[in-house]
């Protein structure tokens, strides 16, 4: 369980602040698919990286599973981002020239995981996203919904709790974009709680649960009745969802 | 992070950028490179003069002109100062019982139809005892032949191939500067002595030298065999010839003698003291060169960095810590000089070996020498530079801002 509370967080540089978020209260339970929609410069990422324990608010209280984040050391925070939180980014951040294994094996490397479980874990996750095949491909020789697959790979590999997509389906086309929201779905079929940031409507209404963000505040948070099932529409051949 | 784990990443992110990589570490190389080589050469060359001046024995002491008691050219001093009576006086010396002075020249010598150059070598029958070496044929002359200044030449080993083409020369005659000379004797082989080869000399009783061949009356060097200890008999040798040649030295300043008197000891301290200075410069000169390259390394270092911003980014929010990233790049800088060091040493050494390979080829006993403390010293100094020049951008790219880093086009 996720719980934010009153979270503020201001940016200030040389003497000019920003206020970027204001007052943001929610909570999100364990296995949730929650959108975060809103327009461009609304707060939307700065929002996920302090829920990802990438940045930490100015005030207000973040607790995790009842712990106030606050008290972790930074040191504290890596491991927590290790262990139970998978990040999915908009520009994909694979390493070039590095195998598709060897993107998705990193997180691994910052573990206490047992090497002997190492194979297993990278291509178990390489398989839940259907890259089998691309396995020991160069990472820029993929397309872009192969790479953004990798990337889910990778925030899979360490089997956390918590997927956290910025943008993901962002540098897309609609046909890799819809069959990345089935991932999505299906993982969070599987138990995972998922939290997308996007500021299209289409995309957020993939998820149980749209929180609607404006100028940094909490605009709405709405449960959606009818939400869009990607798992039908995707058509990317290689991919066959079981 | 586990070792192999590190050393994988660092040489991948080595391996990214070959050319690069490879650019980075020719500093280091070169300067590895210049320490090994110079001192591999350096022991060579000090081993080659420790044998060469180890070849008179321990118990020697050598007379020679010149003013300053350690080293150096006898410069604006008498080199005609040792007289031949003078030095044989030394003889009474209780604590000196073989002497020979020295008088040497290139000089033409005819035997039958052969004319060459050759060391003449003006000395006394003592050189045997001095030298430890004797006749192999014949004999060497006496002191009568001596006193008499007897027209009688004995070959070094060599000679006999180079002008009877190896047939026995014993009772034949040469001429020696257009002087008739009877071959009484060939030397035992002797190899080099202090850069001389002792086998391509022929030795005649340094009075007839004097006399018949150079018309001098001084001699150029004066060896001598000492009984009991060494600093004694210098004591007596330097009061003797003061006596000997009428020097007059009341402040008992050896510096002022005109002569000096050395033995195998000082020798060897010399050399002790040149190849230090030489140690000394050289260090001095690698290390000019090490810090150059490890700021090279440094600049490369952060560069890329800069260039990886977002992928520092990314391994923070996948879980790095700062100490992994620090880890990381300061494994990669240290595996950059250490690569260099490596190469370094192994170029050095050929080099090294090369050049011991040619200078053999120049007739001394030059040998190449594997500079072990060099390879190991130069090994740790390459680790070192890496840590050294590595720390600051390792440490800079662990304290860049995940959120930034991610942003970071
Ligand atoms: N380091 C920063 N310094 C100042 N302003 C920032 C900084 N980071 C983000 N912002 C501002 O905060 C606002 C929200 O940014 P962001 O969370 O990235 O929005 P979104 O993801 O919704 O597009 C933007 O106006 C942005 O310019
Ligand atoms: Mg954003």
């Amino acid at each position: 369980m996720m719980q934010l509370s009153h979270i503020f967080k201001d940016y200030s540089n040389d003497g000019v602040v920003t206020k970027v978020l204001h007052d943001v209260s929610f909570i999100i339970e364990s296995g949730e698919f929650v959108s975060i929609m809103g327009p461009s410069g609304s707060g939307k990422s700065t929002l996920m990286h302090i829920i990802g324990f990438l940045d930490r608010p100015t005030s207000g209280d973040y607790f995790f599973q009842d712990a106030n984040v606050a008290q972790f050391s930074d040191d504290a925070l890596a491991n927590l981002r290790n262990e139970r939180i998978g990040f999915v980014f908009q520009a994909f951040h694979l390493l070039p020239n590095t195998t598709v294994f060897e993107n998705v094996l990193l997180p691994l490397m910052y573990s206490s995981r047992d090497e002997s479980e190492r194979g297993n874990l990278v291509n178990a996750a390489i398989e839940s996203v259907g890259l089998s095949h691309r396995r020991d491909h160069l990472s820029h020789q993929l397309s872009g919904g192969e790479k953004q697959r990798v990337a889910i790979a990778r925030a899979l590999v360490n089997e956390p709790d918590f997927i956290l997509a910025d943008e993901p389906t962002g540098n897309l086309d609609s046909k890799s974009g819809a069959s990345i929201m089935a991932i999505l779905q299906k993982l969070n079929h599987e138990g995972k709680t998922i939290l997308v940031v996007t500021h299209e409507n289409l995309t957020a209404q993939h998820a149980k649960r749209i929180i609607r963000i404006r100028d940094g505040m909490v605009e709405a948070d709405e449960l959606v009745n009818n939400h869009i099932r990607a798992m039908e529409k995707s058509s990317e051949s290689s991919f066959q969802l079981k | 992070m586990k070792f192999s784990t590190v050393l994988h990443t660092a040489l991948s992110g080595i391996m990214t950028n070959k050319l690069r990589s490879l650019l980075t570490i020719s500093g280091i190389v070169i300067g590895i490179t210049s320490v090994i080589l110079m001192l591999s050469i350096g022991q060579s060359a000090q081993a080659l003069i420790i044998s060469q001046v180890a070849s008179f024995g321990s118990d020697s002491l050598f007379v020679e002109p010149g003013n300053a008691e350690e080293g150096g050219p006898p410069i604006g001093s008498d080199f005609t100062i040792l007289k031949y009576d003078a030095v044989m006086k030394l003889r009474s010396l209780p604590t000196i019982d073989r002497i020979a002075p020295l008088v040497w020249l290139d000089a033409s010598v005819v035997s039958g139809n052969k004319d060459k150059r050759v060391r003449i070598v003006g000395t006394t029958p003592d050189n045997q005892d001095i030298d430890n070496a004797y006749p192999m044929s014949g004999r060497f002359f006496d002191e009568t032949e001596l006193r008499g200044r007897a027209k009688v030449a004995v070959l070094g080993h060599k000679m006999v191939d180079l002008l009877f083409d190896g047939e026995d020369p014993v009772g034949q005659r040469i001429k020696i500067n257009r002087v008739n000379f009877k071959i009484i004797g060939v030397m035992e082989e002797q190899g080099t002595k202090f850069f001389q080869n002792l086998d391509e000399q022929i030795y005649i009783p340094v009075t007839t030298a004097q006399k018949e061949v150079f018309g001098v009356d001084y001699v150029q060097f004066a060896s001598l065999r000492a009984v009991g200890d060494l600093d004694i008999a210098r004591e007596d040798v330097r009061y003797a010839l003061r006596d000997a040649l009428n020097i007059n030295n009341p402040d008992n300043d050896p510096a002022k003698d005109g002569f000096r008197i050395a033995s195998q000891v000082d020798a060897v301290e010399i050399v002790g003291v040149v190849t230090n200075a030489l140690t000394l410069l050289l260090s001095s000169i690698a290390a000019i060169s090490l810090v150059v390259g490890g700021i090279g390394i440094m600049n490369i270092m952060l560069v890329s960095v800069t260039e990886r911003t977002r992928e520092i980014g990314l391994r923070k929010a996948i879980g790095a810590k700062k100490k992994d990233i620090t880890i990381q790049f300061l494994s990669e800088a240290i595996l950059l000089t250490m690569t260099g060091g490596v190469v370094g040493i192994l170029l050095g050494l050929l080099l090294a070996f090369a050049f011991a390979t040619v200078v053999k080829h120049f007739a001394y006993s030059f040998a190449f020498v594997l500079p072990v403390t060099a390879m190991v010293s130069g090994f740790l100094v390459a680790l070192f530079v890496g840590l050294i020049f590595g720390i600051y951008p390792a440490r800079r790219a662990a304290e860049l801002d995940p959120i930034e880093a991610l942003r970071y086009e």
